[in-house]
């Protein structure tokens, strides 16, 4: 009692009981899109916004979108997908920050205390600390947040960078130089070996 | 590379940062976005529960336990739930016939939970999804926070209970006699509406939910619950133009105590949600502990029961517990671990024993859903009274197993049973 629904999937018994597959493409796209980018979505979330468990809701979102609205992204190649979803992810991201600055600046403080950080591993005193640098990238405007993350914690291509972010290359290269140079100076102390 | 750059990117090397997902997030999300993927077909606004998704600080592990049994009765509510009749349930027999597998949720609200503050209340989010042939998957969400994944497979008989918040997994083995009526319930919807047929409700009329014109019918037979809640109402709404159900809720009293309640609204159902055996399959994700490994086989000759009434016995100091209702059994050994002087209570052998507590008095409830005429007289009859009937239920051959007050067991005719519960 096979039955044909809506949108071309197949579901139901044979005579005898057992399940028939389903044979749906697209569905078998997204559970591959999944295997392949959550873990580097996670990371990118985590790298945005230093809380795992804040980055675990975020990636919950962005998957969730993503599986809701696949069927009208007209994408072909693998890495249409992959810019598709880190830009659904930064728009998540942009949300979250923007309806949770009570929180960000818990972070902010609590990262200041240098009190987040790998559970596992001691502390190291003899290089940049994640928390100071993660709270250096708050300084920065979102977008430059956005690309300076995808150019060096992600190693994303300007291309890809730029299709996420909706701006030409060149405006691309331009806002991470500034960045940098920003960076520089709130880390002065980190870049020039001091610590 | 401009070298502002490349000195970056080293730097960025060098970073220590706690960047490695937890598989267990993976696993659980992955249904979810199958699942969306799939609701989406069908219902484009879907919204996200996600969103909803915050952490329920839960300090006390009996707080824990409360929640462990909360989602033991939320699992089997969703096992044993009915579905309604009447002309118009006629028609929906037929459609439902062609249900090889479902999805709907299930939103509770708990009052009265033990260990909670009086005015605390319980949200229950539930997705469950179930397959014909291959099982059935339920994900929990409490207060926001995902409480519990819970994974029935038919093929194994074994049902885990996935714990995030704890990192812990319960395994629960069915019977044959249990699993199929479970599969029988779920697979076959026309006995369903037999068992609806078989018990009295009222016809509500017709009124309208969120714009579409429903039919309503209501019981108030326990067994529609599993005979788990008490002044039990439930309530079905058909969709009059499509013949399926629209709407089912829940209201009962949870125990003994007045304020625990349950109130569940079971809704969202999709009909034919395509599904493999991966959905279904037992994967306990790295990093869990077993919390306990437990058997719903029934209560047999009550050996389980009578062992579980001895312990507890033993704690209380030389009685019986009032009710066999889980949430009241964990309100009565709450009561006994607060003033501290029960070490049986504490750690994880305290818990399993806990647990097998809960299961036994599980078992025991389970025998209104199988018509056992189950009945427990614990808060009038006192140990040691061998002529006074604790507990009883029908056996398969028609007759009484009966555990008396001094906790020996006999099997007796129903005639001899009135004899013996007709004593003063």
């Amino acid at each position: 009692m096979a039955e044909v629904m809506a949108d071309n999937r197949v579901a139901g018994a044979k005579g005898d009981g057992r399940f028939e597959p389903i044979e749906d493409s697209q569905a078998r796209m997204l559970a591959d899109l999944y295997e392949r980018h959550y873990e580097p979505i996670f990371r990118y979330c985590v790298h945005r916004l230093f809380d795992r468990t804040l980055a675990e809701d975020v990636v919950g979102a962005v998957f969730l979108d993503a599986a809701r609205t696949i069927r009208n992204f007209r994408g072909s190649e693998e890495d249409e997908y992959r810019r598709w979803l880190y830009a659904i992810a930064t728009n998540h991201i942009a949300t979250h920050i923007r309806t949770s600055l009570r929180r960000r600046v818990l972070l902010q403080q609590a990262a200041e205390a240098g009190r987040l950080g790998p559970h596992d591993e001691p502390a190291r005193t003899d290089g940049p600390e994640w928390p100071q640098v993660w709270r250096a990238i708050q300084t920065l405007g979102r977008n430059e947040q956005t690309i300076l993350t995808l150019r060096f914690f992600e190693n994303l291509d300007f291309a890809s960078i730029s299709a996420i972010v909706g701006k030409r290359e060149t405006a691309v290269r331009t806002m991470l130089c500034r960045s940098l140079k920003k960076l520089r100076t709130q880390l002065k102390s980190v870049f020039d070996g001091d610590r | 590379m401009e070298p502002n750059e490349v000195e970056f990117e080293k730097f960025v090397a060098n970073l220590r940062i706690d960047d490695k997902p937890d598989p267990g997030h993976k696993d659980r999300l992955r249904w979810q976005v199958l699942q969306a993927y799939h609701t989406a077909a069908d219902q484009p606004a879907c919204r996200s529960r996600l969103s909803r998704i915050r952490r329920l600080i839960m300090k006390s592990s009996i707080a824990k336990f409360a929640l462990a049994a909360s989602v033991i009765f939320a699992v089997l509510l969703g096992l044993f739930y009915g579905l309604g009749s009447g002309d118009l349930l006629a028609s929906a027999a037929q459609k439902l016939e062609q249900i090889d597998s479902m999805s709907y949720t299930m939103h509770m609200t708990m009052t009265g939970l033990p260990g909670m503050p009086a005015d605390f209340k319980m949200n229950m989010d539930m997705d469950i999804l179930m397959a014909n042939g291959l099982g059935m998957r339920m994900t929990g969400a409490a207060n926001g926070s995902v409480a519990s994944t819970s994974i029935m497979n038919f093929a194994d008989k074994v049902m885990i209970n996935l714990m995030p918040q704890t990192k812990q997994y319960m395994r629960i083995t069915l019977t044959d006699e249990l699993l199929d009526k479970t599969k029988q319930q779920n697979a076959d919807p026309r006995m369903m509406v037999e068992g609806f047929l078989n018990t009295e409700y009222t016809d509500l009329g017709r009124s309208q939910i969120d714009g579409v014109e429903v039919q309503g019918f209501e019981s108030n037979n326990p067994a529609m619950t599993g005979g788990m809640f008490k002044d039990t109402i439930v309530r079905i709404w058909v969709d009059v133009s499509t013949g399926y159900p629209l709407r089912m809720t829940i209201d009962g009293q949870m125990g003994l105590q007045e304020g625990a309640r349950i109130e569940a609204i079971v809704d969202n159902f999709q009909w034919n949600v395509p599904c493999d055996a991966e959905m279904f399959a037992l994967v306990i994700p790295e990093g869990y502990s077993l919390m306990g490994d437990l058997s719903l086989k029934g209560l047999g000759n009550g050996d389980e029961l009578i062992e579980a009434l001895k312990y507890f016995q033993d704690l209380s100091g030389g009685r019986f517990p009032k009710s066999l209702n889980a949430l009241d059994l964990s309100k009565e050994l709450i009561d006994l671990a607060k003033d501290g002087s029960k070490p049986e209570l504490a750690g994880k052998m305290g818990q399993d024993k806990v647990l097998k507590f809960t299961i036994a008095a599980t078992n025991f409830q389970m025998l209104t859903v199988q018509n056992a005429d189950p009945k427990y007289y614990g808060d009038t009859v006192q140990p040691g009274d061998a002529a006074k009937v604790l507990a009883r239920w029908k056996t398969p051959e028609g007759n009484y197993r009966v555990i008396y007050g001094d906790l020996h067991t006999d099997e007796v005719t129903a005639e001899k049973l009135a004899e013996l519960e007709a004593q003063p």
